[in-house]
């Protein structure tokens, strides 16, 4: 029988055929094994790197930026999403894919699809701003008309919903988001919280693919800034400041009204102002204007000073409101010779009508009897020459030349005893005069009520400073400044139902060598209802130049106003009979 | 010859290949294994008691069955493996799908309260005092008081004063969704209730 042909040819050893193909596996699987050892081993990370690339996603999560609120919580700036509208122009260099997306966003935005156009294809990299804080739901629209080469990134716009009140205080957000003046830029850290990243990886649709590798940080919400300020009693003080300023054609103005017990700034309004719903950042007059004047610019306070000349004396003992000294209408000090404003005598005079009268002569006998250093150290004591540390920046210290400093004059006592020769801000002055409507306490202004941030709540409590006069020598003067306002017929500071305690000052500007004495500066600083203080108020008219420049003309019924529709907004209960009740 | 062919399975060892042409297995060696394991004597006594014993009979039924056990064990451990399998496939189904819907719902949540924060807005922005005053006196029609007229009441205020019923918004309880119990069970058995 013959044996098959296969099994005769195929032979039970390898030949070199064999050899030659298991060779050129083996080199095969070499090289292959190489390769992948090269991939895998050598070039690991930047291969992982490749490929993370590939895959990566990078996301800006917006924080968005916390809002201010005033006393009762209605928000004063807040912040809404928008989007910001961009072209891409390195896609946009396909110019007939470019010319169709210019046609169909011009539609979409209402804009020429020419101009569109040109400015998407006026650089070769980079993306284009076409138009910012667009609003949110026509973003969104926008956005799910998904046109080529359109790139739309959220942003948000700050909304200040009360438009033009306390424009310097609340301040304004620049298009970096960060604060450029006011509670917005001193509470920067706070309100604009931190955007969030998320590092992610997306599939091949583009879409992130869910619990892949994903780090990055959370986004921060800002927090809320409460404000002491109440808008309704903000709105009164800038109402009435405008209609004052106005009508006594003034250069400006400042109204403070403070909340006696705890130092709680309620209003802060200053003219010139700045409305926070016309900014132009380009305009010069920015920073003029966004100034907060009444605790950065200072001035001389006048008459008002007497008070805390009056109390320290009183403090002191060396006077009482019964004391009497003779007024012969003027006064010779180191040289100098100072007159009443009235340039009268009055003869023998009391404390209390020494005050009513506002007699130049009597503030400088009463400092005569103090001498320098109990003076200067009272002054310190009701915080003038020393910022106030309100939460606020920006503030001034003031201008006092005390006794030890070089080029003092004994006849800066006697000016420094009527509110001249020194210098102030508004701030400082309702300070010290508040005291007396708190029993001697100093309390700190307070503008900030809380602060809502990531580490949770924090409240500002009142603030005492220090005691200035004894509770005695407080409610003496109180009594005195009372006898100013009531017994003094027609004074324009009254509240119809309610008795006030108050102060005139008119100060003379000065200017270059000297003063002006057709320029004033007419204020009144005064609290009701005297029986218990519900506020403390202070009205600075600067430069009037209309029928009077004197501040019983034309601080006294500005004052007497905002405090009428003050009293009636917190319901407080009138104290007296009122003249045109039926 | 029954005796040799038989021995070695019983042993446990494989049976011989079969030879493929007669003189090659004539010419083999006698298998050691066969012959040295049992000597001949002892094998042959337990094959006639064996063969006087009555054989049993292999019946249809038996063999239907046997096929059919072999069958359901081997259906069984693929299903058991394929059931396992699934399971895998499901729960990171059901993780990816849960992993896209909590996408969506922070999407969503974005979105909120993007809407919510317009909505403040919109709040601040008609109750500013402008907006207050010039609904007041235009829509409404009302002017501003020349005077205010206060009056003492010998009685004081209540402390809370409570707000009428009608006032109060009655919360109505949200219905609760219950999933079928299909689901129920995917829930306990995946792990992703």
């Amino acid at each position: 029988m013959a044996e098959p042909h296969g099994e005769q040819t195929r032979p039970d050893y390898m030949t070199w055929r064999h050899w030659l193909l298991t060779s050129l596996i083996a080199l095969a699987l070499v090289a292959l094994l190489g390769r992948l050892a090269w991939i895998q081993i050598a070039n690991h990370e930047r291969y992982t790197e490749l490929a993370a690339a590939a895959r990566a996603d990078t996301e800006l999560l917006p924080a968005p930026r916390g809002a201010i609120l005033d006393a009762s919580g209605h928000p004063l700036a807040i912040s809404v999403d928008t989007w910001d509208l961009y072209i891409d122009s390195f896609l946009w260099q396909d110019r007939r894919r470019a010319g169709e997306a210019a046609v169909a966003l011009g539609a979409a935005m209402g804009m020429d699809a020419e101009t569109l156009f040109e400015l998407g294809i006026s650089r070769e990299i980079g993306d284009v701003i076409v138009q910012r804080f667009i609003d949110y739901e026509r973003g969104l629209a926008l956005r799910e008309r998904g046109i080529w080469g359109v790139r739309l990134l959220p942003s948000s716009r700050r909304v200040y919903a009360e438009q033009e009140l306390a424009g310097p205080l609340i301040g304004y957000v620049g298009l970096d988001g960060s604060g450029l003046w006011g509670i917005e830029r001193d509470f920067d850290p706070v309100l604009r919280g931190s955007p969030g990243l998320l590092l992610s990886e997306r599939d091949a649709l583009g879409r992130p693919i869910a619990f892949a590798a994903a780090s990055g940080r959370e986004p921060t919400v800002g927090g809320e800034v409460q404000l002491t300020i109440d808008r309704f009693i903000q709105a009164i003080a800038e109402q009435r400041l405008a209609e004052a300023v106005e009508a006594n054609k003034a250069s400006g103005g400042t109204v403070i009204v403070m909340e006696p017990r705890s130092g709680a700034i309620l209003a802060m309004a200053s003219l010139p102002t700045i409305a926070l719903s016309d900014v132009d950042l380009d305009d010069e007059q920015v920073l003029d204007l966004a100034r907060n004047r009444a605790l950065s610019d200072i001035y001389e306070p006048g008459s008002v000073f007497k008070t805390l000349t009056t109390a320290t004396a009183l403090d002191l003992g060396l006077i009482t409101p019964q004391t009497t000294y003779v007024d012969e209408g003027w006064v010779h000090v180191g040289g100098h010779t100072i007159r009443n404003w009235d340039f009268t005598g009055y003869g023998e005079v009391t404390m209390t009508e020494f005050l009513q009268r506002s007699l130049n002569t009597g503030s400088v006998w009463i400092s005569q009897q103090i001498g320098p250093q109990g003076f200067y150290s009272y002054l310190q004591r009701f915080g003038i020459g020393q910022p106030t540390h309100i939460e606020l920046s920006g503030e001034a210290p003031g201008m006092l030349r005390r006794v030890d400093d070089p080029g003092w004059y004994p006849v800066d006592l006697a000016t420094h005893s009527y509110g001249q020769g020194l210098a102030a801000t508004p701030l400082q002055v309702i300070s010290a005069v508040n005291s007396f409507a708190t029993g001697g306490l100093l309390m700190r202004p307070q503008i900030v009520h809380s602060v809502v941030g990531s580490d949770g709540v924090r409240i500002h409590e009142p603030v005492v400073v220090r005691r200035t006069v004894s509770p005695e020598t407080a409610s003496t003067m109180a009594r005195m400044m009372l006898a100013v306002v009531e017994e003094v017929p027609y004074h324009l500071a009254r509240v119809d139902g309610y008795r006030v305690a108050g102060k005139t000052g008119t100060t003379i500007v000065t200017i270059e060598g000297g003063y002006d004495p057709d320029t004033t500066i007419a204020s009144f600083v005064g609290f009701l209802p005297y029986e218990d203080p519900r506020v403390t108020i202070l009205v600075k008219i600067d430069e009037p130049r209309g029928d009077s420049n004197l501040a019983g003309i034309v601080a006294a019924p500005l004052f007497s106003t905002i405090a009428a529709e003050i009293m009636e907004y917190l319901r407080v209960p009138p104290t007296e009979r009122q003249v045109n009740a039926p | 010859m029954a005796a040799l062919v038989s021995a070695p399975r019983r042993g446990g060892s494989p049976p011989p290949a079969a030879p493929r042409d007669v003189t090659r297995r004539r010419a083999a060696p006698p298998r050691k294994t066969a012959t040295r394991s049992r000597s001949p004597r002892k094998n042959d006594s337990r094959e006639a008691a064996r063969e006087q014993l009555p054989r049993p009979r292999s019946s249809a039924l038996g063999r239907l069955l046997r096929g059919v056990s072999l069958f359901l064990a081997v259906a069984l451990l693929l299903g058991l493996a394929a059931g396992v399998g699934s399971l895998q496939v499901l729960q990171s189904t059901r993780t990816a799908e849960a992993g896209y819907e909590l996408r969506s719902l922070q999407a969503e949540r974005a979105d909120l309260g993007a809407r919510l924060r317009l909505l403040e807005a919109e709040i601040a922005h008609l109750a500013d005092l402008d907006a207050v005053y010039t609904d007041a006196t235009t829509r409404l029609g009302m002017v501003p008081a020349d005077r205010t007229l206060n009056l003492a009441v010998g009685v004081p205020a209540p402390l809370v004063i409570p707000m009428p019923e009608r006032y109060v918004q009655q919360i109505a309880p949200l219905p609760t969704e219950t999933e079928p119990w299909w689901e129920q069970l995917l829930g306990i058995v995946t792990g992703l209730n």
